[in-house]
This record gives structure tokens, sequence and C-alpha cells, in this order.
């Protein structure tokens, strides 16, 4: 591989890479231009600062269809922003109603809420492609249910799960959507959704840097802070404030960060989602296609293209999911992601525990050149035969 | 500073929603550090010009932005309005 040749990278679903553009001035700014923290001092640096998270959380809840900007709150990640929702809101004894197809960032905080806080969870199956059925989710609800959790679009197979219809089935159990995956690669709009709380990362669809992510909470939905610190407000006081997005916020933002995520809502409010949505769905329907054509390999998840993410999850006979993305990396500068992708319950669903899969995601900056070298790269794999 | 009404708000994110808020309406506004004599929630707040103060009014509760108070100190003493 020359050393001008770009390294295709088809690893969006951990994070995007490239980010959108302005993202990389606008951090660069932030950290020459700005550099103090938002808001917490009265001097104009940190007034501009607080103007640019401002700008941020108002763009966010544009983006959601989301009414009050103070409903959205900023976490390092989704993760953290997962942790907030499910420790904050499941109190001992409560039942908790979920799927197979979660990541860890839902199952493990699941996991220490049933070992800790003796927290019953109904685990509902999705088929072999991930598919999740609301009705099967409806029939394990009872009057009791304090949380539906549910995962929006797969990391590991890109299955999208029917929110609309679920918020249907369920009537008024609170509902916890991981858009970890979904929020910027698919429209998400939560009231038309029915979403009650909505948990996204920044750096994945939303083009924005890694340390920038959050949660959509539904005003009366009141979760119970983790973490109590630093505000910026009520500084008299040593009691946390009451009042978002205050209450979940404590302590330094990473305002550089998202000053960069700023940067790339108003590229993603340009471009439009669904038109970065449709782009997606075409590169994934080209690389199911082209795969599908390889004899030797074995293609998990939805074969419909407007069932599922960017994503695609494959394995090749003959060879270990880590054969072939070494292979893929070294041989023709492809970067795949192989293993249980932090989602073993998944792989469980899907058939493919323990060994795992390899996944390829396109994203924003993936072209159809991209696919088709990552097609060919397989092909000429498989035909090499076992153990190359 | 003596001319200038200052508005307290709860937070942060009020402080500078009303700003822009402000600054939209074409009314004049400082985001400055909250006086030392005002108690208040938040270390920072709006200064704005006394003729506006109607303005300013009507156009914070018509868009029910969360003000705290407004003060003005014709004496050198900060008086609520």
């Amino acid at each position: 591989m020359g050393a001008t040749e770009r390294y295709i990278y088809l690893d969006h679903a951990a994070t995007s890479h490239p980010k959108a553009p302005g993202v990389v001035a606008a951090m660069t700014s932030y950290l020459e231009t700005v550099g103090a923290n938002p808001g917490r001092s009265g001097h104009r640096p940190s007034a501009t600062g607080a103007r640019i998270i401002y700008d941020t959380r108002a763009r966010l809840a544009g983006l959601l269809g989301v009414e009050d900007p103070r409903q959205v709150v900023f976490f390092p990640n989704a993760t953290a922003a997962l942790n907030q929702a499910l420790l904050g809101w499941v109190r001992r004894g409560d039942h908790v109603v979920t799927t197979s197809m979660e990541h860890n960032s839902v199952n493990r905080p699941l996991r220490w809420l049933a070992e800790q806080r003796e927290v019953r969870v109904s685990v509902v199956s999705g088929d072999s492609a991930g598919r999740l059925d609301p009705g099967a989710v409806a029939a394990v609800v009872d009057a009791r249910t304090r949380l539906v959790v549910v995962n929006h679009g797969s990391n590991v197979v890109g299955t999208i799960a029917p929110i609309a219809e679920l918020r249907e089935a369920i009537g008024h159990v609170p509902l916890l959507v991981d858009g970890a995956q979904t929020v910027g690669s698919l429209p998400v709009d939560v009231a038309r959704d029915g979403i009650d709380v909505l948990a996204f990362s920044g750096h994945k669809g939303l083009l924005g840097p890694q340390g920038t992510g959050g949660l959509y909470i539904r005003p009366g939905l009141d979760l119970e802070p983790l973490m109590t610190g630093g505000t910026g407000s009520r500084s008299e006081s040593d009691e946390q404030p009451s009042f978002l997005p205050d209450r979940l916020e404590s302590g330094t933002p990473n305002a550089v960060g998202l000053a960069g995520l700023g940067a790339a809502l108003r590229f993603l409010e340009d471009t439009g989602v669904a038109t970065i949505r449709a782009r997606e769905r075409a590169l994934s329907e080209r690389l199911w296609e082209g795969l599908s054509a390889i004899p030797s390999v074995l293609l998990y998840g939805p074969a419909d293209p407007d069932e599922r993410l960017a994503t695609v999850s494959f394995r090749v006979a003959g060879h270990t999911p880590d054969e072939v993305g070494h292979l893929l990396d070294r041989r023709h500068g492809i970067g795949v992601r192989v293993g249980l992708h932090c989602a073993p319950a998944a792989h469980r669903t899907l058939g493919t525990f323990p060994e795992g899969t390899v996944r390829a995601s396109a994203g924003f900056g993936t072209t159809r050149d991209d696919v088709d070298a990552l097609v060919a790269g397989v092909a000429e794999l498989a035909a090499e035969g076992e153990g190359a | 500073m003596n001319e200038h009404v200052v508005l307290l708000f709860p937070s942060v994110h009020d402080v500078v929603g009303a700003e822009r808020a402000l600054q939209k309406a074409s009314l004049w506004c400082d985001l400055v550090p909250t006086p030392r004599d005002l108690s208040s929630n938040c270390g920072m707040s709006l200064a704005v010009r006394a003729e506006d103060i109607e303005a300013v009014r009507a156009l914070t509760s018509r868009l029910g932005l969360k003000v705290d108070g407004m003060f003005d100190r014709p004496d050198g003493e900060w008086r609520a309005l």
C-alpha cells in the first residue's frame, strides 16, 4: 500500500471518521481563541464559551424535535448517558423490560441493577436477524413495569427497531431508547416517535468528536443525578440544583468537544439527515449485495436495506473473523471491526456467539469505491481458501 | 453601569437564552458578572438600558424567560424594580 493511498475506514459504528466539515476548525478555534470554562466565570471568554454550549444544545434540540433545549443534557458519551438514565430512574425491586439485542452499555447497568437493587429484568428476544416484535414486548409489560429500554439500531447488524410501533404497543410505560447508532443517521423526532428518554452519541452519526454525547429527557420525568458537584448555578448552596440541564451536568463540560459538535450539527442541518440516510442506505445495499455474491460469505441481519443501518456483519468460511479483519487491514488498507462488538447478547441472538463476526459499517465519509474495495478484498480472501 | 438595569437569572442557560432573545429583538444588552451585592443563583447577569425596561419586560414575559429579578441603583444602592 503506497504512502499516498487513502486508508479505507469502514468502522463508523465505532466512531465516524472523518468528522463533519468545520468540526476541527471549531475545536481549534475554541482552544486557541476562547479557552475558558463556559459560563462559570464572568469574563468575556467564559461568556463566549457559554454561548457556544447554548448553541450546540439548541441545535441538538432542533434536530430531535425537542421544544425546550434544557431537556437535552450532555454527557461524555452514550454509555454515560445510558447509565444516568438507568441508574437514575430504576428503583429497588422495579421491573424493567428490554431486548436481546442490547449493547453492553445497557446490559451491564441492567445487570448491576438486578444484583444491587433487586431489579427484575425481562428480556424479549429478537429474531435471527435481530428484529423486534412490538407485540412480544407488550406481552411482557405489566402494571408495575418501570421502564422499557430498547436499542434503536443494532451496532452489530444494523437492525432498526420500530420505535413508533413499540410505543403504540406498550402504552404509557416510560420508554428509553438507545440511539447511539441512529441519531444523525436516521431522522428521529422524540414527540412523533413517542420517546421519553433518548441516549445519543455525539461522535458517531452526529459526526462530532469523541467525548460528546447526551440524553433527551421528557419534561416531568425526573432522574436522580448520579454525579453531583459544581454547576455554576446556585453557587451559594451545597445542594444540587433541581432544574435541567444543571441538575445532571456537574463539573467542567467538554467545551472544546461541544464546540466541535455544534459545527457538526450545522453541517447536518444544511445537509439534512434524510439525505444522509438515503446515501447510507444505498451504500448498505451495495455492501450487502456485493458480499452476498461471494459464495463462502455468510451475512447476518436483515437483507432489506430499509430494515437496517449501513452496518453489515459477516463471516468468511474457513477463516476466523480476526484473520479476515487482519488481512483486510494489512493487505488492503481497509478497517473493519471484528469480534463481539461489546454486544454479546446480540451475537447470541444472531447465532454468532462466541466467535463473533466481521463488521463493516459505512458512514458519511464512505464512497461506493470503498464498498467495492471491501467486497473485492473479501472475495480475494475467500478465493484463497482456508487459513490463507 | 449606574444607568443600566441588571437582570438576574437562575442559570447560565437562562442568561444566554435571554441574551439571544434580546439581541434578536435589537435590544441592547451586556453579559456581566453578577454584582456582588445582588444575591443570585447564577454568576452571570444581563445588563440592559433603563429606557428599554418596558420592552425588555414585555419580551421576557412573552417568551416565558426565567428572570429572577430586575435591579437598578439610581442612588448607588441596588433596588428591585
